[in-house]
């Protein structure tokens, strides 16, 4: 009966096992992403560049960079010429 | 909700795992708020000062529009990368452009307040002031997503990059010449 119990278990460990493992597909993926880590220097010991950063800082919450610089521009713009500045992006975005 | 905050946070991550039922409930929704939701509004607030038509076979049309772009936008990025040398097939593209549609729904859903309100949000400097920042922040939202996926799904990197950023644009701009001219106020791409 134990043996059934542990036969059990050790099946579903290895079907979990077998999931966790990535398929073609995502095994292709991950080799393109570590030979272009490797041509930019990335993780080969090496500092990463500013640039590196600056795209991840972009591409992990995309949002948050777009609303800040947004934000950013709305206020010089809107500073130097008011509310000229706030129709005329209303009448070419929002109409 | 994980691959939704996945695709909002971690758009990349979102891309390489390319969930198609996410892509295309994305692109119901914007379909669904620039037609049904963009008249029911009109309906339900300016209804009672002048009348406001319901044409169903004019939304349906728009609906219909509004896959023929999706389907439009995806040939084209197809297209183009593909000339670049991308190896990923169409069907990639037609399961995972639709997963960018996040900011074209809430900016679908900003469109028609602004219409809807008009008269409230125009020469108010602080309404105006807060619609500049949404409004211009979607539109860098969407290029950072459009230039992600054209990294991670198609797999260009450096000039071909540029090159079918350019290419792929100029064929936003035509559809979305076309869907305005058509009567989608906020294009479905």
């Amino acid at each position: 009966m134990k043996s059934n119990g542990d036969d059990f278990i050790k099946k579903a460990l290895k079907s979990l096992e077998e999931e966790a493992k990535p398929n073609p597909k995502q095994k292709q993926i991950m080799l393109g992403n570590l030979l272009s880590q490797m041509q930019t220097g990335e993780g080969s010991g090496k500092e990463r560049s500013g640039l590196s950063r600056f795209g991840n800082m972009v591409t992990v919450y995309p949002w948050r960079f777009g609303f800040g610089i947004s934000a950013i521009q709305a206020v010089l713009f809107t500073l130097m010429f008011g509310s000229n500045y706030t129709n005329f992006v209303l009448q070419l975005l929002g109409r | 909700m994980e691959m939704f905050l996945e695709m909002l946070n971690r758009p990349a991550d979102a891309f390489n795992r390319g969930d198609q039922k996410l892509a295309w409930s994305l692109v119901g929704i914007s379909i669904a708020v620039v037609t049904v939701f963009d008249v029911l509004m009109r309906y339900l607030v300016n209804g009672n000062d002048y009348p406001v038509e319901i044409n169903l076979l004019k939304l349906a049309l728009l609906a219909g529009l509004g896959v023929l772009t999706y389907l439009g936008i995806c040939g084209i990025l197809w297209g183009v990368c593909k000339l670049l040398g991308s190896q990923t097939g169409i069907e990639v593209y037609l399961r995972t452009w639709g997963l960018t549609y996040i900011p074209t729904i809430i900016c679908g859903i900003t469109v028609v307040l602004v219409e809807v309100y008009f008269t409230l949000f125009w020469n108010n400097s602080i309404w105006g002031f807060m619609l500049n920042i949404v409004l211009v922040g979607i539109l860098i939202w969407k290029t950072i997503l459009y230039v992600v996926f054209l990294k991670e799904v198609a797999g260009l990197d450096g000039k071909k990059l540029a090159g079918a950023f350019v290419l792929c644009g100029i064929g936003i701009l035509i559809l979305a010449f076309i869907n305005m001219i058509m009567g989608l106020k906020t294009p479905i791409l």
